[in-house]
């Protein structure tokens, strides 16, 4: 079961760092601009983030906290994907399309707002799950 | 993918996956929202599981489901309902005496 996500990421660096090394190679032989590089790498990244963010759900399953019910579970893994893909799309949008000075300001704290988001949402969900159990879980 | 399509193409498979988002049920709960035999309960619950849309747990006699959709495939299910694909058209008549007979009851 581990096997193929662990193939899946290994691709996914592979493909990073092979697609690094080509604009490297375009920006040291002139073909391509600095700034082209920036955005490049920046949308990647952003990429990634949201491939990542889909999978959330998805992979995440299993690993149930102690502390929290399924459905507290099921609803964290979905809020937390949603927003890592959505604030990974919206980092790439912004670099592929925004001016750099704008991308430079508002990409970085979408992707933050996406972590504090997910990670407030984790702590309020074991923390009420610590006291009440969601009414009508199935499984405790 | 076409799995997925496939499962999603079915309106009792996305009502399925939709009282799933609440919570993870039974299999018992869960045919109790539908007017259909527990075979043909059984068989949509295959195909979700053959997309890996849920995730069976059986516990003794009971088999519990829950979610196991990624952004991507919840985004679909989404579109899915918003466009109801799959659900029958019924005709004008169709839809009529339908609506009488809400009335009436």
């Amino acid at each position: 079961m581990t096997t193929k996500p662990i193939a899946t990421s290994l691709a996914i660096a592979a493909f990073m760092l092979l697609a690094a090394a080509a604009l490297k190679y375009g920006q040291a032989h002139e073909l391509v601009s600095a700034v082209f590089v920036t955005r490049m790498t920046q949308v990647g990244i952003g990429v990634v983030l949201a491939l990542y963010g889909n999978f959330i759900p998805k992979n995440a399953t299993r690993s149930r906290g102690p502390a929290c019910t399924p459905s507290r579970m099921q609803s964290l893994l979905r809020f937390g994907g949603w927003s890592f893909t959505l604030a990974g799309l919206g980092y790439a949008g912004l670099w592929a399309f925004a001016p750099v000075a704008v991308a430079n300001v508002v990409a970085m704290p979408l992707v933050a707002a996406a972590t504090v988001g997910t990670a407030g949402y984790c702590g309020w969900a074991a923390w009420t799950c610590r006291w009440r159990p969601a009414a009508g879980d199935a499984r405790s | 993918m076409n799995s997925v399509f496939k499962a999603l193409s079915d309106p009792t498979r996305r009502h399925v996956l939709e009282l799933l988002r609440k919570r993870p049920m039974t299999a018992g709960d869960l045919a109790e929202h539908f007017p259909v035999s527990k075979p043909t309960m059984s068989a949509h619950f295959a195909v979700l599981r053959e997309a890996n849309l849920v995730e069976a747990e059986k516990s003794g006699k009971t088999v519990t489901y829950s979610l196991n959709l990624s952004v991507l495939e919840d985004a679909l299910l989404g579109f899915a309902g918003l466009f109801g694909i799959g659900t029958p058209k019924t005709s004008k008549p169709a839809r009529a005496a339908a609506v009488l007979k809400r009335r009436t009851t």
